[in-house]
């Protein structure tokens, strides 16, 4: 489904490498953590599969399509079939939760009569019908981040990335959104979460790759046995 | 539709920024159609009277006078060249003075055969007598419409000034609408942020800027022109109810050239739009 090929990222501008010969293969249906320390390169490469950016060497490939070759609208479309769950949930300030909602919907040009619906299950899942009118301030953050997520899960897509899901939030809480993830993941989705938490690693245990300053340096079969040590680079 | 609603909505977020492109867009729209009208009228004026502009040339009575005409039909500013004999000319003369009727039987006719020319354009008078004087041949010239040449030159030097002053207005309008969705695009930037990672196509994003431009720059342009031809068919009367053979635009110029700028404002309108949202594709 989502292949790293000897991918290297450089950010241009502060010439910070934050990826280096990543490679990397996640199939379809699967469930896989990105863990690493801050800076690791976590957001980068949950960013190069949403394609926001594009490799400084070596290939991204998402179903089979090198991600460097969309052109143009193709890009959107690409989008289309991710759900983002962002660090900081990037919700509409002026907007409800369920404007907020609406809004993918519209962009995404879904008929407006199916909307309802749509909403109302993705809060259900969520269990956040109650504050389909609030706006984004009058959420707690936990609350916040449930929201972005069924933004994410609105229209089923079959990818979903989520970065830092469980980053400010109580343990329970953090359970609450694994539980979202989790419910997401056996309906079929391929589910990628970075993350710091080792809750939530202990909590659903699955398989985990390890960043370290840009570098793959383990992947992690799902029951913790059958690990595979990656060779690292110096 | 989604477009023109939210077009509008952009409009209305910063109604001063809009106010501003707005009436840039009709001054620069009202003048550029009420001068171009004004002058297409002072063109058709001069050309009317260019159509009576004769230049003449009077020939020695040695002259080739086969070989001169020849030479001038072939000149390219000249529509057509006529020989009155000094015979022809001599009895044009007495029909217009018949007391000379007695007289010319007197002496010897003292007139020079004459060519007569007519021009394709009034503009070359000047240079086409100029040439006329140094042929062989040819003793004098002679060409009335010296109104007409002061008024080509007026025109030349209105439209040369009118270039300049609507061309500044329209880039000034050009710029008006780009600032003002640039607004639009900066007070909707998360928002547009969002749209990008969610999957937008290029259209559903900038169709609304676009919109919203055209909304702005053809709402002036109809405003314009509906002000332009006003006040021209109000002058048109006037001026027709002072000198009744003066030529004026019909409904139908009227008509054709108001579209011409309304084309125009439509071209601005989403070609500005266009251009300040473009740049804010290219990711957050
Ligand atoms: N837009 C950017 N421009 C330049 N450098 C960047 C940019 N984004 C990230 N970086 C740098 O790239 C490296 C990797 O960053 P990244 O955001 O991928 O880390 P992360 O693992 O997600 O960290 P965190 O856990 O803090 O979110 C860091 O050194 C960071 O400073
Ligand atoms: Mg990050």
């Amino acid at each position: 489904m989502i292949a790293f090929h000897r991918v290297s990222l450089e950010y241009p501008r502060t010439r910070t490498k934050a990826l280096y010969n990543v490679s990397l293969e996640i199939k379809k249906g699967e469930f896989v953590y990105v863990v690493g320390h801050s800076g690791a390169g976590k957001s980068t490469l949950l960013s190069l599969i949403l394609r926001r950016l594009v490799p400084t060497q070596g290939a991204v490939y998402f179903a089979g399509q090198n991600l460097k070759n969309l052109r143009g609208d193709q890009v959107a479309y690409h989008r289309r079939k991710i759900g983002m769950v962002f660090q900081d949930h990037r919700l509409l300030s002026d907007m409800t939760v369920e404007e907020n909602l609406a809004f993918v919907l519209q962009v995404q040009g879904v008929p407006r009569k199916e909307w309802p619906e749509r909403i109302a299950l993705a809060l259900r899942r969520v269990g956040l019908t109650h504050k389909k009118r609030a706006f984004p301030e009058e959420l707690s953050v936990g609350e916040a981040q449930r929201v972005a997520i069924a933004r994410a899960l609105l229209l089923d897509p079959p990818v979903i990335l989520a970065d830092e899901p469980t980053g400010n939030l109580d343990p329970a809480n953090a359970m609450a959104v694994l539980e979202i993830l989790k419910g997401a993941h056996s309906r079929g989705a391929t589910v990628v979460v970075a993350t710091h938490s080792r809750e939530l690693l202990e909590a659903y245990p699955a398989r985990t790759v390890v960043l370290k300053a840009g570098q793959v340096v383990r992947d992690e079969g799902p029951e913790g046995g059958g690990s595979i040590r990656v060779k690292e680079r110096p | 539709m989604y477009v023109v609603r939210e077009g509008l909505r952009q409009i209305l977020r910063h109604p001063t920024a809009s106010l501003a492109t707005f009436f840039t867009a009709l001054v620069s729209f009202a003048l550029l159609y009420f001068l171009g009208l004004l002058l297409w009228n002072l063109e058709r004026v001069v050309d009317a009277l260019g159509q009576e502009l004769e230049v003449a040339a009077f020939l020695a009575r040695e002259a080739d006078v086969e070989r001169v005409l020849s030479t001038i039909q072939d000149w390219p500013e000249v529509a057509s060249v006529r020989l009155q004999t000094k015979e022809e000319a001599l009895a044009q003369l007495v029909l217009d003075y018949p007391y000379l009727a007695e007289a010319k039987d007197l002496v010897e006719n003292p007139l020079p055969d004459t060519l007569r020319l007519k021009l394709k354009d009034p503009e070359a008078v000047r240079q086409v007598a100029e040439r006329l004087r140094h042929l062989p041949g040819v003793e004098g010239v002679e060409y009335g419409g010296e109104l007409t040449e002061r008024l080509v030159q007026v025109l030349a030097g209105s439209r040369l000034a009118m270039g300049v002053l609507v061309g500044l207005l329209l880039l000034n309008t050009f710029f008006s609408v780009m600032g003002s969705i640039r607004l639009s695009v900066e007070s909707r930037k998360e928002a547009l942020g969002i749209m990008l990672l969610v999957g937008a196509t290029r259209r559903f994003i900038q169709g609304p800027f676009v919109a919203e431009g055209i909304l702005l720059t053809l709402s002036a342009g109809v405003l314009a022109v509906a002000a332009g031809v006003g006040l021209y068919r109000t002058l048109a009367r006037a001026a027709q109810s002072l000198l009744p053979f003066l030529p004026v635009l019909n409904a139908q110029d009227l008509a054709r050239t108001g579209l011409l700028v309304l084309l125009l404002a439509l071209l601005l309108g989403a070609g500005g739009a266009y251009m300040a949202s473009r740049a804010h594709l290219r990711e957050e």
